[in-house]
């Protein structure tokens, strides 16, 4: 068959033509991608926390939008890419390494234990810096010099909440549902020793699976022992939500004591059942007269209508102590890098004050001290009820 | 509450979970019996149901009763669909057993994820308000009005479950499909049209089971195995077909679970599941009332 010399040269031209787009469109998006710097933000976005993980990604975005506004960190527009982890390690790999291969990220926001516990070793083999303001087990203390945690690990918060819990809320008898995971088994662990420590008693110690649903059996096992207080160690706020629904319909009327993660819209949808729960939570208020905190509600309250919580201060925070260490190292023409991030902090920032309150921060095992405050849940919302040391 | 009042109150509450059981449980056993399937795609029929009565309660703020229908309409139409549409196509072509088996777990995967992408990854479940209020706190903390209505619902269907496999000619023709299938064709029994109504009524005793999971722990679309798998796990406890089986099995596993966590901890529920499982069929390998083959 004979080919039309026409039509070959039309094809040839056709061909010449889409080349030159292609060309042209990966050089405009290479010269995009120069003026770009992407932000990792590997944390549930779907699953039993990811109405959480939602929450958190608002604050940062709107840190993100803020900072862009004004000119971008580092001389590069901000972006933030959005990888779900589920909280779950496998998830948190699939994420990290799409992160670091495609979109180039060398400052990823992370949380949940398993997944950083997963991911801090590449993180640290490919030179990004993770941080993260949702990351409660001391299992994840000295991971990796590319860690940091901007919340504090809870086995310094069970100091905080057992001696409250005992002082103020009068509780004598206390016991512990414990999620089989690496947070839920060392904080059972803080929890027993530093009770042990109080005076106080252990009643009861129940334990259960990650995708356990079913807490009947054990709550009417635990509430034969009469606690005053049952200690909730899951950070899944749907799970933390179904204990407590579960335990007031079989007539439990003490007390839950937990950390910040039960601070979750999901515990908000069981209505009245929800009160009763205390939690130590970061000093973060957003009545504050201080002015980054009163800056930040404000733009949030711009942005989306509401009162931003902790988490949402927290996680704008992140962004900001991005952009101080992008500025400053461009300024002294060093590539932003984890470990030149990590120098930065180390050298710069043993101290922080943001939207959420203050910071001090051990690089040395990535751990984080903060003033903090006992919350609890009343009327649909998250209250501030006192003040700790 | 002494030692023997929490092991009476376990008791009472592994009842109520093991009429839920049950009640997955006869449809599984019953399209096992009859049309010697498998049926492991029951666990995505199951959850599919309680979505559809989530749905119509909880997004479009309707009554119950609606609910219901919902559930029980979508219930009854996947199974039919799959028995139509999946199982007797297979068979007629002459497929093994295991190529049927694949054919349902490839089912049960396709509506988990269904499930998934519509209706997102986390359990769904509606508050049950004052009907879990404990009947007698102090005593029996596990006794309240959901846990009767349970009890309550599972007998009236095993009930009425009985009564049309022994009285109607649709309960009669299911039996001679279940004995010989190949004789009851030759007497003029239309088998295809008996395996699709048995179909149709084994999808549809999911729907209260569905609703009661509903409206207790909450459904979750990565359940759907784990839902048949006990469903299973029951029937062949009771014995192949066996109605009185399915629900004393039922309530049996249910007990089980819930009375070793008086000196066991929570996580070893499943362990109690199949560790049953396992003892019976040593003891007795057609199950409690199935007939040796």
């Amino acid at each position: 068959m004979q080919i039309s010399t026409k039509r070959t040269r039309a094809m040839l031209i056709g061909v010449v033509c889409a080349c030159a787009g292609l060309m042209g469109f990966s050089i405009d998006a290479s010269a995009q991608s120069a003026n770009v710097q992407k932000i990792g933000f590997l944390i549930p976005l779907t699953g039993g926390s990811g109405k959480l993980g939602q929450v958190l990604m608002e604050g940062s975005t709107v840190a993100i939008d803020e900072i862009n506004a004004t000119g971008g960190a580092g001389g590069k527009r901000l972006v933030l890419v959005p990888e779900d982890s589920q909280g779950l390690a496998k998830q948190g790999m699939d994420g990290i390494r799409k992160l670091i291969d495609i979109d180039e990220a060398t400052f990823i926001i992370t949380g949940w234990t398993a997944v950083v516990m997963a991911i801090a070793p590449l993180a640290e083999q490919s030179n990004v810096y993770l941080i993260s303001a949702s990351t409660a087990s001391p299992a994840v203390r000295g991971v990796s010099p590319h860690f940091q945690s901007t919340w504090m690990f809870d086995d310094e918060t069970v100091k905080l909440i057992l001696p409250y819990a005992k002082s103020k809320l009068k509780v004598q008898k206390l016991a512990v549902m414990t999620v089989m995971t690496d947070l839920g088994t060392s904080l059972r662990d803080a929890v027993k020793r530093d009770w042990e420590r109080l005076g106080g008693t252990l009643v009861g110690d129940e334990a259960h699976q990650q995708g356990e649903t079913n807490f009947r059996p054990a709550m009417i096992k635990m509430l034969t022992t009469n606690p005053d207080a049952i200690y909730l160690t899951t950070s899944n706020g749907k799970q933390s939500a179904q204990m407590v629904r579960q335990a007031r319909e079989l007539g439990y009327k003490g007390i839950f004591l937990s950390f910040g993660a039960i601070e979750d819209p999901e515990m908000l949808t069981i209505g009245s059942k929800a009160e009763g729960a205390y939690y130590s939570a970061p000093a973060y208020d957003p009545d504050s007269p201080h002015p980054t905190s009163r800056h930040f509600v404000e733009l949030f309250k711009k942005k989306y209508d509401r009162v931003p919580n902790v988490h949402q201060a927290n996680h704008y925070d992140l962004i900001h102590m991005y952009k101080n260490a992008a500025d400053a190292l461009v300024k002294q023409n060093k590539p932003i890098t984890g470990a030149n991030l990590r120098a930065y902090f180390v050298a710069n920032m043993p101290e922080y004050r943001g939207a959420s309150g203050g910071y001090r921060f051990n690089y040395k095992d990535g751990s984080v001290l903060r003033s903090s405050i006992v919350k609890t849940i009343k009327d649909g919302k998250f209250l501030k009820v006192a003040d700790l040391d | 509450m002494d030692s023997l009042a929490l092991l009476f109150n376990l008791f009472l509450d592994g009842v109520a979970t093991g009429a839920v059981y049950s009640l997955i449980a006869v449809g599984f056993s019953l399209l096992w019996w009859l049309a010697d399937i498998q049926h492991l795609a029951h666990g995505g029929i199951t959850l599919t149901a309680g979505y559809a009565i989530f749905f119509v309660v909880a997004s479009l703020d309707l009554p119950l009763p609606l609910g219901i229908v919902a559930g029980l309409a979508v219930a009854a139409l996947l199974g039919l669909a799959l028995e139509a549409g999946v199982y007797q196509p297979m068979r007629l072509r002459g497929s093994t057993e295991m190529a049927l088996l694949t054919a349902s777990l490839g089912a049960l995967i396709v509506i988990e994820y269904s499930l998934t992408l519509t209706f997102g990854p986390e359990s769904v479940s509606i508050d049950s308000g004052s009907l879990r209020t404990p009947l007698l706190p102090d005593m029996l903390r596990a006794v309240d009005r959901f846990a009767a209505i349970t009890v309550g619902v599972t007998l009236a269907v095993f009930a009425g479950l009985a009564a049309l496999i022994r009285y109607t000619m649709l309960g009669k023709a299911m039996r001679a499909v279940a004995e010989n299938a190949a004789l009851a064709e030759v007497v003029g029994l239309r088998v295809l049209r008996v395996q699709r109504m048995a179909a149709l009524l084994a999808a549809a005793l999911v729907t209260p089971a569905a609703a009661l999971l509903l409206y207790g722990n909450g459904v979750t679309p990565s359940d759907a195995l784990h839902v048949v798998l006990t469903a299973a796990t029951i029937a062949i406890i009771g014995g192949r077909g066996s109605i009185g089986g399915a629900l004393l099995a039922g309530l049996l596993v249910g007990i089980v679970e819930a009375v070793m966590q008086w000196q066991f901890s929570v996580g070893w529920r499943l362990l109690s599941t199949f560790g049953l499982l396992y003892l019976l069929l040593l003891w007795r390998p057609q199950g409690l009332f199935g007939s040796k083959a």
